[in-house]
């Protein structure tokens, strides 16, 4: 199981989860609060973590475009390794990777997203009112008996 | 979980706690969040992230949040193409 919680102000309150983020080629490590989003196809690394983290996209390879509400934003991509509590992930890690000024700007507020690459391997249980967030094993999720 | 990470946690979670007070002290700003303190603040992301490295701290390990009491609607489906 991994254990997420709620954060923001009352009333606009979101799903997070805290990872640790690898990236070997680029001999990178940090840490990054993520926002559940399973709209989301892929996780993403919003550009303020990818600053923080010390990433030069420009070394990277260019990845697919990502459309959202705003437009679409070119991405770079790149191998890494996310620690979600004691869960160790391998994937293709997308960097969104500004235009332009104004476009840094108009993204500067977005969060890193986890995406479904890594939410499809777990059942998703989310409850504001007791600020759960929990991403439950396949085991975990059968134990339930829902169905 | 690693240390690191629990740290880290620990920090969004005291931010998130003391979120009204904080956004007294520090409105309209970029604030970093290490073993529950508050280290560096700055009215944006990039000077948040050259004050953190001026003092040796490794900005890709602190907890940041902007603080506003202005509500922003976040609507972010992200679709490959």
């Amino acid at each position: 199981m991994i254990r997420g919680r709620m954060l923001g102000l009352s009333g606009r309150r979101r799903p997070y989860v805290s990872g640790e983020i690898a990236i070997p080629f680029l001999s990178v490590e940090g840490n990054v609060d993520l926002l559940v989003d399973t709209g989301a196809d892929t996780t993403l690394l919003a550009p303020n973590d990818a600053q923080a983290l010390g990433i030069d996209v420009s070394r990277l390879q260019q990845g697919t475009r990502t459309r959202g509400v705003g437009g679409d934003t070119p991405t770079a991509s790149v191998q890494a390794m996310p620690i979600l509590d004691n869960s160790t992930f391998s994937l293709t890690l997308r960097i969104l990777a500004p235009r332009d000024r104004s476009q840094q700007q108009a993204l500067s507020s977005i969060p890193s997203l986890l995406g479904r690459d890594i939410l499809s391997q777990f059942a998703l249980f989310f409850e504001e009112r007791t600020n759960k967030v929990l991403l439950l094993d396949p085991q975990e999720a059968d134990a339930l008996n829902l169905s | 979980m690693t240390t690191e990470l629990e740290r880290f946690r620990d920090d969004a979670i005291y931010l998130d706690e003391h979120r009204e007070e904080l956004m007294k002290k520090y409105p309209e700003r970029w604030v970093a969040v290490y073993n529950k303190q508050v280290v560096a603040d700055a009215k944006d992301h990039k000077k948040l992230i050259e004050k953190l490295k001026d003092k040796g701290i490794s900005p890709g390990r602190v907890y940041r949040a902007y603080l506003s009491s202005k509500e922003e609607l976040l609507i972010l489906p992200d679709v490959a193409l």
